[in-house]
């Protein structure tokens, strides 16, 4: 091959090169899911409140996931209890109806910031639960709340059984505070 | 030559940057758009095979069926200024595949069809007309003392039949982001003949 021909060959190198890195990026920044929300205002401070009627066992749990996630190394979050007004609000449900579903968490804005947020736990659930698995319920909720879907053994399982019982995750793991700071950077 | 090769890197770096700012979910401004809501659950149990899933102790029921009618929609909520709804579905029965025969079983969902948005996005509300195998869990000691309450274990116990093919949830009506099926319940046009049978299979093992 002469000078010439390498020429053209170079440049395509570069281009090749160029969509790999380009491939690979978006792969990496898509392997993780949001639900496609977030605050606008970020999530330090993050105000939440309980609903009059919720029991101090859900209290309990809410708070101390709150905790996890404010306290988890390198988190961005800062949930703050307030007794005002809130950007969260928790309380429960007890509904055999729904039998499979340990909690639940709604989310309101304009697409994609979230104004408002509720998380419940749905104790005719959790109220059979150990304090750790009620506590992993809680802290998935309040990650759906800051912008996260479902994704597998990390504290956003969609399961509670992989999640507590299997990988016995309680807390934010390294990959659920990792996205949270490229949600909000 | 030297310039060309330096611009080609150039460009090359340039999409590199470009593709950090896309894949980046923050956005610096603040776009006007309508008022929107979504609702994320967490489920007591996943499942990862149709042999877990069949064999499961809770799962009481396997049908397959059509979603006939809205049987009721209540607001379940104690706390006065959170309503939250649940709908009771007529799901009527064609073949069990496990448990005792029944004609109609009421399925209960989070969320209610008027009220936008109430659903759970990765259990959507069922639609009248549509054909399901359902993998069931009995609901005891009702309140209004109904024996054909039921509920289904949120997107592994629910797969939607179209021209008598059967579709796991994530190729029908949510997307992989939301529901990601585990490789032992992706189904992707499975026959509704070949479904059946392997449930069967599975069941008369035990």
């Amino acid at each position: 091959m002469t000078k010439q021909q390498f020429k053209p060959l170079k440049y395509a190198i570069s281009i090749v090169l160029a969509l790999i890195f380009l491939f690979v990026g978006g792969t990496v920044a898509l392997a993780w899911d949001y639900n496609g929300w977030q605050w606008y205002d970020g999530v330090d401070p993050l105000y939440y409140k309980f609903y009059n009627g919720t029991s101090q066992e859900t209290q309990d749990a809410f708070t101390m996931a709150a905790y996890y996630w404010e306290t988890a190394s390198d988190s961005p979050v800062n949930y703050t209890y307030t007794t005002g007004n809130a950007n969260i609000y928790a309380y429960e449900v007890s509904n055999q109806y729904l039998g499979w579903m340990s909690g639940k968490t709604d989310i309101e804005g304009s697409m994609p910031y979230i104004t408002q947020a509720y998380v419940y736990l749905n104790t005719y659930v959790t109220s059979g639960y150990p304090a750790g698995k009620r506590i992993s319920v809680a802290g998935h909720e309040l990650g759906h709340a800051i912008g996260h879907s479902h994704n597998d053994w990390e504290l956003m399982d969609g399961s509670d059984y992989w999640r507590w019982e299997v990988a016995h995750i309680e807390s934010p793991t390294y990959s659920d505070i990792y996205y949270t700071n490229q949600l909000y950077p | 030559m030297h310039t060309k090769n330096t611009i080609s890197m150039m460009v090359a770096l340039l999409l590199i940057l470009t593709t950090a700012v896309s894949c980046a979910a923050a956005t610096d401004e603040k776009p006007a758009s309508s008022e929107a809501a979504t609702s994320s659950a967490s489920w007591v149990r996943g499942f990862k095979t149709l042999e877990e899933l069949s064999n499961y102790a809770d799962i009481d029921l396997i049908a397959i069926g059509t979603i006939d009618r809205i049987a009721n929609v209540t607001n379940y909520s104690s706390v006065p200024e959170r309503p939250q709804y649940m709908t009771g579905f007529a799901f009527s029965v064609q073949t069990v595949l496990k448990g005792d025969l029944i004609k109609e079983v009421i399925v209960y969902q989070s969320g209610a069809a008027d009220q936008p948005s109430s659903g759970v996005e990765d259990d959507p509300l069922f639609r009248l007309g549509e054909n399901y195998v359902l993998f069931l869990k009995k609901i005891e000691q009702t309140k209004d003392g109904s024996q054909n309450a039921f509920s289904h274990p949120g997107p592994w116990g629910r797969y939607q039949i179209i021209n008598n093919n059967v579709y796991s949830l994530n190729h029908t009506i949510t997307d992989s982001k939301v529901y990601s099926a585990p490789a032992g319940l992706d189904y992707n046009g499975v026959s509704i003949d070949a479904f059946s049978a392997e449930i069967k299979s599975i069941l008369s093992a035990q």
